[in-house]
């Protein structure tokens, strides 16, 4: 597992903040399916999914100390482009 | 050569950040693919019709699995009765007729009148609805995992059932609405008063299969569902490959740079494609 983080220097650098990340992904893909038959509330999860996302990214590179114009439109872009993707595919 | 691995590539050119993942490109997709959805949706209004999908639902199907169901619970299955399979065609014409769908009609009409006016007199009846799904499994899979559309499947006082599979266009693009009213004959009941389910809490009157009720459409038409999800697996492809190919070279190169980050980027997409992949198909009402 050491071997395999050392592949990956920002995960050992910040741990807690990607565990962070992991669990509002696993939160969001949870809350999801648990509002199966609930296209509404299953709408909800995607757009508090991709908002905390954002959220994330905006404490992390803060932390690293790089937050930049050019990141938080890139972290907004992905969000959105991910709440495209997924409602109208879905809903 | 050198332009095109700009977009993939991270190098010195594109600041050390694959071209495709800098907000310009992704900007682009995103208008890309909203252009997309309003062509389908530009379409459905021009030409009616021209896109949509048959299914592969069948009236058996639909009724096989309902008992099937039942017989989990340990209830005896339903009968099919081609007065309430009437009932639910009756019901599913009219929603392509007049553009709903929903268990009332835009003029009030509720399900409880299609049921009388094919001449079932019930003690008790609900009503289940579906459209957009492929397949009975799916289907049945959205049914069962919604409280009031399980309730009537499972609900011990119904012992006929009517089903409608019917194909039309609905809202301007081609579908299948799937139909089942449920019902129990005054006759077989001590009820007085005939009991009609709240539609959207527990109960809804049962259909019954008919064999000509799943007509299949003569020309092919575009499953908009399907060119949505081409255009979407393409632009998330693209990126998802990208994203693995510029965070391989950035560590391989022990690039320092200021960007997002991959890895957080690679979790989301494939939180999205998890989403898409295994969420269910068509809406239940």
């Amino acid at each position: 597992m050491t071997k395999l983080l050392q592949n990956f220097p920002q995960l050992q650098k910040h741990p807690f903040e990607y565990l962070t990340l992991f669990a509002i992904l696993t939160a969001g893909l949870v809350f999801f399916f648990s509002f199966f038959a609930e296209p509404q509330l299953q709408r909800r999860v995607v757009y508090a999914t991709a908002a905390s996302y954002f959220l994330w990214s905006l404490y992390h590179h803060h932390r690293r100390g790089d937050l930049s114009p050019s990141i938080i439109a890139e972290y907004l872009l992905f969000a959105l482009l991910g709440i495209l993707l997924l409602t109208y595919t879905l809903f | 050569m050198n332009k095109l691995s700009r977009l993939f590539i991270p190098q010195k050119s594109n600041n050390y950040h694959a071209l495709i993942l800098q907000p310009s490109f992704l900007s682009l997709f995103i208008v890309l693919y909203l252009l997309n959805q309003s062509v389908l949706k530009s379409l459905t209004l021009l030409k009616p019709g021209v896109l949509g999908y048959s299914s592969e639902i069948t009236v058996e199907k639909v009724l096989d699995q309902t008992n099937r169901e039942r017989q989990i619970q340990a209830l005896p299955p339903l009968r099919f009765n081609s007065t309430l399979a009437q009932s639910a065609r009756l019901k599913a014409e009219d929603m392509f007729a007049t553009n709903y769908w929903a268990h009332t009609s835009p003029a009030g009409v509720s399900p409880w009148k299609f049921i009388r006016d094919s001449g079932y007199k019930y003690s008790i009846a609900g009503e289940n609805l579906a459209k957009d799904f492929y397949d009975t499994e799916s289907l049945m899979k959205a049914w069962m995992n919604s409280p009031t559309h399980r309730d009537n499947i499972i609900h011990a006082k119904y012992e006929e059932v009517g089903i409608a599979v019917v194909d039309g266009v609905l809202g301007g693009i081609k579908t299948t609405l799937v139909v089942q009213h449920f019902g129990t004959p005054l006759v077989a009941s001590t009820a007085s008063t005939p009991e009609e389910k709240k539609l959207n809490s527990s109960f809804r009157p049962e259909a019954q299969v008919l064999a000509e009720t799943s007509p299949l459409p003569v020309s092919e038409p575009l499953n908009p569902i399907l060119i949505r999800k081409i255009v979407g697996g393409l632009i998330f492809g693209i990126i998802i490959t990208t994203l693995f190919v510029d965070a391989y070279i950035t560590l391989k190169n022990k690039t320092k740079r200021m960007t997002g980050s991959a890895i957080g980027h690679i979790s989301f997409l494939a939180l999205i494609l998890v989403l898409i992949l295994f969420a269910r198909q068509g809406t239940i009402f």
